[in-house]
């Protein structure tokens, strides 16, 4: 009998119960004290919560997911590749903060070097991206990484217990996934930008004089050999490799985090530094027939333009007239006052 | 009591409802078939969260249970050709993590083994710090109870309570029969009231 009423009991909870087993349970609780007071304790005890939750980020999941689609052989986009500092392979992958480091340019011819830091038996992955493509690559501790054109990130096969280092040549968006028991560095030249788990951007070309750190969220440290700065979040350090100096300043987010959207931004930007983006952007070449345009400027939100529609902006607004040979593009123009 | 017994035949026909979530599985799964790529992103999005606690509940692991559920709609991408479900599709995601986290233990003993170096990265402290965290908030002795509790029993109590599954489903995931799954389930809810009811002789 008491085995039959558990059971009724346990299907009403687990609402298997049928209308006739729902009547002979209420029949047993109303007959009998014993039963009335049994269905209370097994009901408290159906009830606890015992199972703890987790917290699962979607959107994140989202991105592993669609990132891990775009990226398997079936369907036909790319495949990842390893090792090798042959710079013209072309490397797919994805990921999701964003950090830009300039480097130093004789750095990258610099086989060694990344050797240096690290026991023979370390296995170095690298990842290059080359122009006119973006890649976002997910590391094994979960961090996401958003490369932009021309980029180069190196990275151990494992990350060690006590720390994680990367390398990053050209421009990328780290998310960082939060591990305070091993701290995050991105080695760029001669700056080190060290988190625990955050999101930032470094820009860090080897042909740009300067190094520039911006931090979208969380505390970053970005250190080299002589000084040491904490950045938060709308703060940005730029580092000038011909001095060495860390100057800090709050920055335009648009400015450093847009291409990460698909969007290239210029606002009064040179035509010097805007052609310089869209070779990048494009996987082009701009040649420039007078170097009077050169001081001419262009302002404007490109998000997912085509190469012709950039050229057409820069032809009205500045009287820039344009020409295609092959994957060049000639400029000529009177120039700007 | 009673009165809550009454109410109870009313939720129970909610419950049923659940026939209306299975037909929307299938018109999800069918557009998914025809290569529609926004109605896997509408499954994930549904599954996601649920499917990852299941695994993290198997496995342990916050990031592998990412890396593992997202793995099973990869695949199921890939696949979807050829994909044939024919319990529904609720049971046959539960069923494919259950069987994923079986391997995932299975390859990790293979790797300790071959390469001792690999091991730290599986111990992915901070998150194992939260949920340890969370389950000292219960009684130790709850605690080791449910640590306790020999599978397939610990896996069906789960089921039942957190995913609200019905015998019926619960029997098609573990692969066995309905009875079995309300013995199980008896026995588990059975200890547990002695542990939160001492006294009581029942």
């Amino acid at each position: 009998m008491e085995e039959k009423f558990e059971r009724l009991a346990l299907r009403f909870f687990n609402k298997e119960a049928t209308k006739e087993e729902i009547d002979s349970l209420k029949k047993l609780i109303n007959e009998n004290e014993f039963f009335k007071r049994e269905f209370e304790t097994l009901k408290i005890t159906w009830e606890k919560e015992i199972f703890p939750q987790q917290k699962f980020d979607l959107a994140r999941g989202r991105k592993i997911l669609n990132q891990k689609i775009d990226e398997s052989p079936t369907t036909k986009t790319r495949q990842l590749h390893t090792t090798t500092l042959n710079r013209r392979q072309v490397f797919a992958f994805a990921a999701s903060v964003s950090v830009v480091l300039i480097f130093l340019s004789g750095l990258f011819l610099n086989r060694n070097f990344f050797q240096f830091n690290n026991s023979p038996i370390v296995q170095m992955v690298e990842k290059f991206v080359p122009a006119g493509k973006k890649q976002t690559i997910r590391l094994k501790d979960g961090t996401m990484v958003k490369l932009n054109a021309e980029t180069k990130l190196m990275f151990p096969k494992n990350f060690k217990s006590t720390e994680r280092v990367v390398h990053l040549e050209g421009e990328a968006f780290f998310e960082v996934a939060r591990d305070t028991s091993r701290p995050f560095k991105i080695i760029s030249g001669e700056l080190e930008t060290q988190v625990l788990g955050t999101s930032f951007n470094i820009s860090a070309y080897p042909e740009n004089k300067e190094i520039k750190v911006s931090v979208a969220t969380g505390k970053v440290e970005v250190k080299n050999k002589n000084n040491k700065v904490h950045l938060i979040p709308g703060e940005q350090v730029i580092f000038s490799k011909q001095d060495a100096s860390l100057i800090e300043k709050p920055f335009n987010y648009k400015q450093e985090f847009s291409w990460k959207d698909s969007t290239l931004f210029f606002e009064d930007t040179p035509m010097s530094l805007v052609a310089k983006s869209m070779e990048r952007w494009y996987g082009i070449s701009i040649k420039f027939e007078n170097q009077e345009i050169l001081d001419c400027q262009l302002t404007g939100e490109f998000k997912n333009e085509s190469l012709i529609n950039v050229l057409e902006s820069i032809k009205y607004t500045n009287d820039i007239t344009y020409r295609i040979v092959n994957e060049t593009i000639f400029l000529d123009g009177k120039g700007c006052d | 009591m009673i009165s809550e017994l009454e109410e109870y035949k009313s939720s129970n026909q909610i419950k049923n409802s659940s026939i209306d979530n299975d037909e929307e599985d299938r018109l999800l799964l069918l557009k998914l078939k025809q290569n529609n790529r926004s109605a896997l992103n509408n499954l994930f999005d549904k599954y996601y969260n649920q499917l990852c606690n299941f695994c993290h509940f198997l496995i342990e692991q916050k990031e592998e249970s990412e890396e593992i559920v997202t793995d099973l709609f990869l695949k199921i991408w890939q696949n979807r050709a050829t994909l044939q479900i024919h319990s529904n599709l609720r049971a046959y995601l539960f069923s494919s993590i259950k069987y994923r986290a079986s391997a995932y233990f299975k390859s990790r003993k293979n790797k300790e083994r071959k390469n001792l170096e690999d091991y730290p990265d599986f111990l992915v402290s901070e998150n194992q710090a939260d949920s340890e965290l969370l389950i000292n908030e219960l009684s130790t002795e709850l605690n080791l109870f449910l640590n306790a509790i020999p599978e397939p029993g610990r896996t069906i109590f789960r089921l039942s309570k957190t995913e609200g599954m019905k015998y019926k489903e619960i029997s098609q995931i573990m692969n066995i029969s309905e009875k079995t799954v309300e013995n199980h389930l008896l026995l588990v809810v059975k200890k547990l009231k002695s542990i939160i009811f001492p006294n009581s002789n029942a």
